[in-house]
This record gives structure tokens, sequence and C-alpha cells, in this order.
């Protein structure tokens, strides 16, 4: 036999070997990573380009392992990494602060490039949609500001300086994109969503008729927009932050006896609220929360940017959220009076602009004030974050900011065939291209 | 020998003794230089081949199974043998987090394709109001695997409480949503998601517990005198005081018989109480009278996660009722009634608390998941009484409870295999699942020594006078059984 050929066959074996043996050698993505108790997915670009920009991807509760950003921003040519925190699926369990612990191990995993996959990672920004934008701007305040900042004793709940669930010397990430943030569970989720007609949280289904929002009396209306008086809505703002202030004063009369010892139990107990999910006043009465309050950008359909106008929401009012209110399943929380005072519970004397902001760690308003990174805020303009997101953007401390409402989007990232000004066909194409080129132009 | 060994023997044989020459001008390589070189690759090839057996190269990918499922896919390279290359095994658990559970990883060394998926439901066990709840990922599961070419054959496998939720699950596929919405159950299934529900060719149960429900039933607190007042406690009934015959240092004990007849009879009737109390609840949401909602309601059942006599008692539940096949540390396998080597693991520092005691449900997920009647003629028919005896646990209506193994394994005709943990406490419960068990085709077998989780129990061994490493690679005998299994030509 030939050296030649003796080369050719000990080629061929080795290719035959390489290929029976190492089949994960062209490696498939996404790839699965556990990160302590947190999952995740890992996104790289379809092309063999080494990225040097990665984007983390957290909500709160819900599985984002396969959200669209992860392959739309991959295929834009990033490092995406989706991460499920501790409290995936499980939201009677959440403490807020925790999931700081989950974002921090996402960071090193790309930073340290732990998997061996994220070589040359140079910048790591935080994608924080919905409820993921507390999240992340809880992240990095404390990040950048300290323990101290979660630790005051303004707020409900104080975050850990010690032991395994410590927040100090968490890794700050070098930007964040805000995808219509809300505004913190507590805001969005219990302080505007309550129905305030509720007087003995015993029996939910007894409601005062003067602060109820779904009488025709009140300007109720079953098939369509509702309109509401001044005078209701005011008592209604009000109704819904004296409600919740006497639910925290319970859960902390609570706190107080399991502190004391004289609670049958010695650590948490049930915190069980009626009619406190789905009870928006904006959301029959589009007229609330409907706009900017100063001109900003508008990412049209057509991919240009209008500056030049006050920009209102396109959404359409929903009447059904009257059933969904008396319901058990859609319209109660069936929390623990931990989870309630670190993820639902903040101090107000009116839900929309009587809030203390910083009574709570799970609130983007008081978070963004301690951060100086660059953030991008967008906001999709069928849906009613509108505002609060020019909120965030106005109290952001970073000098790199920018706020863009995207035409047409809902909250669940497809356009509003139904909404007025449409067609809003590319609006989810130019959002994802505007986040691309935010990133691009800055990192 | 297997077909890709013996191609690969094949090729090799054939390179070495008649590699065509293509080139005879070329000078020839000496035989000596030749025959290392031909050596060292035939080696190499031996190495890959014999991957199949044991420490095949496994590439895992994630998958996407909707509806909140997410699971790891794993497949060895080269597949096994061909009496593995065809079968894919899926698992899930009813809360907790599988996705690199022991069952796919040690599988997938050994050859065969694993799905491991969490659902919904992971990290919330109290979220779910049956397993019905669950079925939507099992099934999207098991219909990933067969559509992967040349997976034809599906094994389902349950750990723990996903024993008895696969066994609902395959009951319910072979046998329609009937099977868990009759007039025995104390709430019907919700039937919304398991209509043509396909079916797996066989299931496996790993250490499985008899079902959610009568695990809630067996930890039913019922010291606790009033519903409201979790902390007032009946020392009477109270299984972690020291005067009943709990140790607090060790979290063992020995209860007299009038204690342990008092205590399961108090247990039963709490038990039967908190039933009573959610099916009125359950009557007003069905009949919209005096309804806080129309839907559902909340229950909280405090007391109702770490009471269970036989966790500090080891001389209850301690071995099974008839001889049964033990796979023995030293590698022979014997047919005895097999005893249990577990240490005492009582709760009395959780079971005063809300975290460690409190089901935080709603009447739908108490009545549909974690309530379970015991027989009603207790006291009157002693064989038949609720009961934990050294070799039993009696008196449990099953059928009350659509999450009960043994009601639902008799819905079950493909291939079973059982296989209990002898350093745990289900060596007894898992032979009344066998008993119950419709298949034709039904193997049980025990690991001594292994634990819940499938590793050697190290302190169960010194505690008994013997090394530490006495029950050896427990995790491997294991799978190597389930593997043998599996293989045997069944699928």
């Amino acid at each position: 036999m030939s050296a030649k050929m003796v080369l050719l066959w000990a080629t061929v074996f080795g290719l035959l070997f390489a290929l029976i043996a190492s089949p994960s050698s062209a490696q498939d993505f996404p790839t699965y990573h556990q990160l302590g108790p947190a999952k995740a997915t890992l996104w790289r670009p379809p092309t063999s380009e080494t990225p040097h920009i990665a984007i983390v991807v957290v909500h709160r509760t819900a599985n984002v392992l396969n959200a669209p950003f992860c392959s739309e921003l991959s295929n834009r040519g990033f490092v995406l990494l989706c991460m499920n925190t501790r409290f995936d699926n499980n939201e009677s369990q959440v403490i807020f602060e925790q999931m700081a612990l989950d974002v921090k191990a996402g960071i090193n995993f790309l930073r340290q490039n732990q998997s061996g996959l994220t070589p040359g990672i140079t910048a790591v920004i935080l994608l924080g949609y919905s409820g993921g934008g507390p999240t992340m701007s809880f992240y990095q305040a404390v990040a950048e500001a300290g323990v101290g900042f979660c630790q005051d004793p303004q707020k409900l709940t104080q975050c850990d300086s010690s032991g395994p669930t410590s927040l100090v010397g968490l890794p700050p990430a070098d930007g964040i994109v805000f995808g219509d943030a809300h505004p913190g569970n507590p805001v969005i989720g219990m302080l505007r969503s309550n129905n305030p007609a509720v007087h003995n949280e015993k029996h939910p289904e007894n409601l005062r008729p003067r602060l109820n929002p779904y009488d025709p009396a009140n300007g109720y209306n079953p098939d369509g927009l509702s309109t509401y008086s001044d005078a209701f809505k005011k008592r209604y703002f009000e109704g819904q932050s004296d409600r919740l202030n006497k639910l925290i004063a319970e859960a902390q009369d609570i706190q107080f006896r399991i502190a004391q010892g004289v609670y049958p139990y010695p650590d948490n107990a049930p915190f069980v609220i009626g009619r406190s999910t789905a009870s928006k006043l904006f959301v029959l009465d589009t007229s609330i929360l409907h706009s900017t309050e100063k001109p900003q950008k508008l990412l049209k359909n057509d991919g240009t940017i209008d500056d030049t106008q006050i920009v209102e929401s396109v959404r359409l009012p929903d009447p059904t959220i009257k059933q969904t209110d008396e319901t058990f399943n859609g319209g109660a929380r069936l929390l623990t009076v931990k989870s309630f005072l670190s993820t639902n519970a903040i101090r107000s004397t009116n839900s929309i602009d009587g809030i203390d902001w910083c009574s709570s760690n799970n609130s983007v308003v008081c978070n963004v004030r301690e951060i100086s990174v660059p953030v991008l805020f967008t906001a999709m303009g069928a849906h009613y974050f509108i505002r609060d997101t020019e909120i965030h953007y106005e109290n952001a401390a970073s000098l790199d900011k920018d706020f863009i409402v995207i035409a047409g989007l809902l909250h669940s990232l497809t356009p509003c065939n139904a909404c007025p000004g449409g067609p809003y066909n590319n609006s989810l194409k130019n959002f994802y291209d505007l986040i691309r080129d935010w990133i691009n132009a800055r990192f | 020998m297997a077909p890709f060994e013996k191609s690969i023997g094949q090729l090799c044989v054939f390179l070495i003794n008649g590699m065509p020459n293509f080139n005879d001008e070329e000078p020839r390589m000496d035989a000596k230089v030749l025959r290392p070189i031909m050596t060292l690759i035939f080696d190499c090839l031996v190495i890959v081949a014999s991957l199949g057996v044991a420490g095949a190269a496994v590439t895992t990918t994630y998958v996407n199974l909707g509806g909140g499922g997410t699971g790891l896919l794993r497949v060895p390279s080269p597949l096994g043998s061909g009496a593995r290359s065809h079968i894919g095994i899926f698992t899930t658990h009813p809360s907790a987090s599988f996705l690199n559970s022991p069952i796919c990883t040690e599988l997938a060394n050994r050859g065969y394709v694993t799905l491991c998926a969490d659902n919904p439901f992971s990290f919330n066990a109290l979220g779910y109001k049956g397993y019905e709840d669950h079925a939507p990922v099992i099934k999207a599961g098991i219909n990933y695997l067969r559509s992967i070419p040349g997976i034809s054959r599906i094994i389902i496998v349950g750990h723990s409480m996903g024993g008895p939720l696969m066994a609902f699950y395959q009951n319910v596929a072979q046998n329609d949503a009937a099977a868990c919405q009759g007039v025995e159950k104390l709430i019907p299934c919700d039937a919304t998601n398991l209509s043509s529900l396909p079916g797996a060719d066989g299931l496996i149960l790993l250490d499985s517990h008899l079902g959610d429900a009568v695990a809630t039933m067996t930890y039913v607190d019922p010291a606790i005198r009033n519903e409201e007042h979790p902390g007032q406690r009946n020392a009477h009934l109270d299984m972690f005081d020291p005067r009943n015959g709990y140790d607090l240092k060790t979290n063992s004990a020995a209860y007299s018989a009038d204690f342990k007849k008092r205590y399961l009879k108090a247990q039963a009737e709490r038990n039967e109480d908190l039933i009573e109390a959610a099916l009125k609840e359950l009557s007003k949401i069905v009949n919209g009278k005096d309804h806080l909602y129309p839907d559902d309601m909340p229950y909280n059942v405090a007391g109702a996660n770490a009471a269970r006599l036989w966790q500090p008692d080891i001389s209850l539940l301690k071995q099974s009722k008839e001889p049964r096949l033990l796979l023995k540390a030293d590698g022979t396998d014997v047919m005895q009634v097999i005893s249990s080597v577990r240490l005492p693991s009582g709760r009395a520092d959780t079971a005063v608390t809300f975290a460690g005691s409190d089901l935080l449900l709603t009447v739908r997920r108490f009545l549909g998941a974690h309530a379970v009647r015991t027989t009603k003629d207790y006291n009157q028919l002693p064989d038949e009484d609720y009961n934990q005896l050294p070799d039993d646990i009696t008196g449990i209506d099953y059928a009350s409870s659509a999450t009960s193994t043994p009601s639902n394994i008799q819905g079950v005709t493909v291939p079973l295999l059982i296989v209990v943990m002898g350093a745990h406490y289900f060596i007894r419960p898992d032979e009344i699942i066998l008993s119950n068990a419709a298949s034709a085709d039904k193997t049980y077998a025990a690991v001594e020594g292994a634990t819940h989780g499938f590793t050697p129990c190290t302190a169960c061994a010194t505690a008994l006078g013997l090394p530490s490493t006495y029950y050896g690679n427990t995790v491997k005998r294991l799978f190597d059984y389930v593997d043998d299994w599996l293989s045997a030509g069944r699928f």
C-alpha cells in the first residue's frame, strides 16, 4: 500500500470518526443552560460571525425561552440569552428582589463565557419587555447604586445584603432596552387593576354602586367604549389607592404578628385578594392614559420617525373585563403576605398620578432614576403604556436615552388590524430593526 | 454484535486485509509501518462502536413543546443497538423540573433518544386542578418523539409524583376521558384537553407515589383543631410531640399502637371534613348560590404537607408483602421479602410553618388534585381500615381521586416496569400498584440501598454498620436494569 493511500484512508477515517463521535461539533442553537434555579436558552446568529454584543431577556414568571425576541434579534446579529427566573410559573411565590440573582447569573454566564459558546462578548444589554421592565430596571439600579437603594426603609420590602440572596456586588449591564414595560406589578397589576367597589375583602361579590366601574349609571358600556365623568374617575382612582393601602396595612399587621410570634404561622401567611386584576378603567375608557404629554417619536409603518406630534394610543376598549373581574381564575390573586408586599404593593393617594414610586422595589420610575447606562424606551402604539413609558423616559438619569412609540403594535407584539390609522403590517419588523440599530450605534 | 458495530468491524477488516491499490506506481509502505497506523485507526473505531453500549456522545437540543412546555431532547450518537435505536423515552413531573433528570441522561448514555420536559406547573405544585392540566405537554412530547425518523416506540417514565401523572395519562389515552370522570370521583376531570391523546407503548414507574391526593391525605395533620388557627395543636394527636414517641433530635419516632390507631383515625376524619367542606363550596359554585365567584374560590388547607406518620417511624411501610426481585449491591439478583434500609425523616421543623405545611389551593384544585377518601367503614372492617402497617397501607378509596396510581393502572395494558428504591418508603405502595396493574407484561424490582433520587444511601449503610460505599453504584444498577427491560425485545 502506498503512503498516499494510507494518508487518504486515514483522512477518510478521521472524517468518519469526527462525524460519528462529535455530532455536536457544529452546534445547533438554541442551546439550553441551567443557571442555578434559572433556565436559559442561548441563541446565536445563523452566520459564522462572532458577535461581541449579547442581550439578556428575562420576564418575571413567564416562559421566555422561546420568546420572539430570541430568534428575531439573534437573526439580527446578536447573542441572545433568554431566561426564565426561579419563579417560573409561580406568581404566588415571587420575591421580587431575588430575581436579580438570576439576571446576575445570566450576565456572568455571558461575560465569563461559562459555556464556551460566547467568546468575545464585550457588551451585555438587558431587554425588559412588559413585566421584564421592572425586573431589569431593578437589577441595574441595584448594580449601579448598591444595595442601599433596595434597602431603603421607605420601601415596603427590602433586599438582602448577606446570605445566599444577597444583592451585594451585582455586575452592571452596559445598556437596557425597555419594550412596552409596565411601571411595576404593584401599579399595573394591583393598584390600577383592583376594583375599588369591593368594601369587604371576604365578600368581593358585594360592590359599592358609587365605585362600580361596570354600572352603566357610572358610564359603563357593555358594547364598546365607556365614558366616565371626571368626578367618577377621581373617586375611582382614589378608591383604588384606598383599597390597596388598606390591604397593605392588613399585610403589614400580619407580618407584625408573625414577628411577635402571635400569628398561627411563624413565617408567612396566605393572602387572597378578590377582584384585583381586571378592573383597569383605562381599558374601558380609552380616553384615560391615551397619549404622551409632549411631542414624542413615533416609528411609523413606513419606517420613518415622526417626532412632531403628541403620540396617541390607537387601542380599542374591551368591555369584557367585567366578566373577568367576576371570576376567581381571572380576577383574583392567590398570594402570600410576602409575595404581596414584595411584588404587588405600592403606596399611593391616587392610582394614576398620586403614586409614591419609591415605596416599592418593583417600580420602574424609581429604578431608572439610578441608572446611568444608555437606555432605549419603546412603547406599543396600540396599548396603554405610552404615557407610563414617557414617565420612565422623563425620570431616567441616563444621559443617553431615547423614547420611541411603535405605531399600531399590540402588547402581544402583533399588529392591531382593527385599530384606526393602519395598516401596521411593517411595525413589528420596524421594532426589531430599531432595537438592532440603536444597539449597534452604541456598543 | 449490533448491526452498527458489525458493519464498522467488517469495514476495518476489509481495509486492513484488502485495501485496493489505486496506483501501483507509488512505492508501497512497509507492513511494519502500515500495521500500527491501521491498528490505531481500528482501535478508534472500536471505541466509537462501543459507545453504543455505554458512554455514547449525546447531543442535547432545546425543544419548545408549546403550551408552556419546555423539553430537552438527547440524541446519542451512535444510537443504541437495534433493540434500542427505535425507542424514544419521555418523562416529566407534575411540579418538579425534570429537564436534567437522570432518566434522560442515563438512558441517553445507553443509546436511547430521550425527551425530558418541564410543563406550565413546574415549580408550581399547587397550581393544577388535576393531571389533565399536564396532558397537553405530555401529548406534545410523545408526538415530537414519534416525529423523529426511526423512532417507532414511545415509553413514558414517571419518577416519584411523575408516576401517578404518567399512569393517569396512559389510562386516559387508552380509555378516554371517561376514565377520570366516573361517579366515584370526588370531582370529574376537565376533559377539555383529553381527547385523542396518543398513548405510549410502555410505562415505567420509578419509586412512584400512590398519587398526589394520597400524598396529601397522608400528610393531613390531625393535631390541628381549628382550621382558622393551625397553631393551636391537640397534643393528644401531635405526632411531633415527644410524649407520643417523637424524638426531636433525630426526627425519628416509635409510636405506640394506641397512638397510631388514634392518629390515623383522626387523620382520616379531618381529611373527610376537609373534603366535605370543599364539596359544599363546590356545590355553591356550581349552583350559583351564595358564591363569591362563579368558577372557583380559594381553599386554604393548613397543616397538610408534613405530618406523615411513616416518615419518622420507619417500622411502618417498611417491607414488601411478597418476595420480590432485589437488585443487590454485589451484582446478584434475588427474590426475597424486601425491607427498606431508609432512615427516619420526620419533619417537625416544618410542620408548623406556612412554607412547610400549608396548601394554598382552590376548591377545584383541592378536590381534583389533592383529595382522596379513606374507606367509610372505619373500625368496622379491620382489614379495610385506613391503616399504616409494617408491610401495608390500607383503607384508601383510590378510585375517589383521578390522581391515584392504583386505580389508573387498572386501565393500562401496555408493558409495565416498576422499580422501587430500597432506601425509601415506596416498596409496599408500589407493590400495590403492581397488584392493580392490568398489563399482562408487568415487572417489579427493587434497587438495594438506593435513595428516592436513585443515589446510594451512604448514611443508611453506615447506620447498619456497613461501609458507606456498601450499596455501590445504584444509579448504574437501576438504569442497567431498565435498559435490559427496554431492550429485551418487548418493544
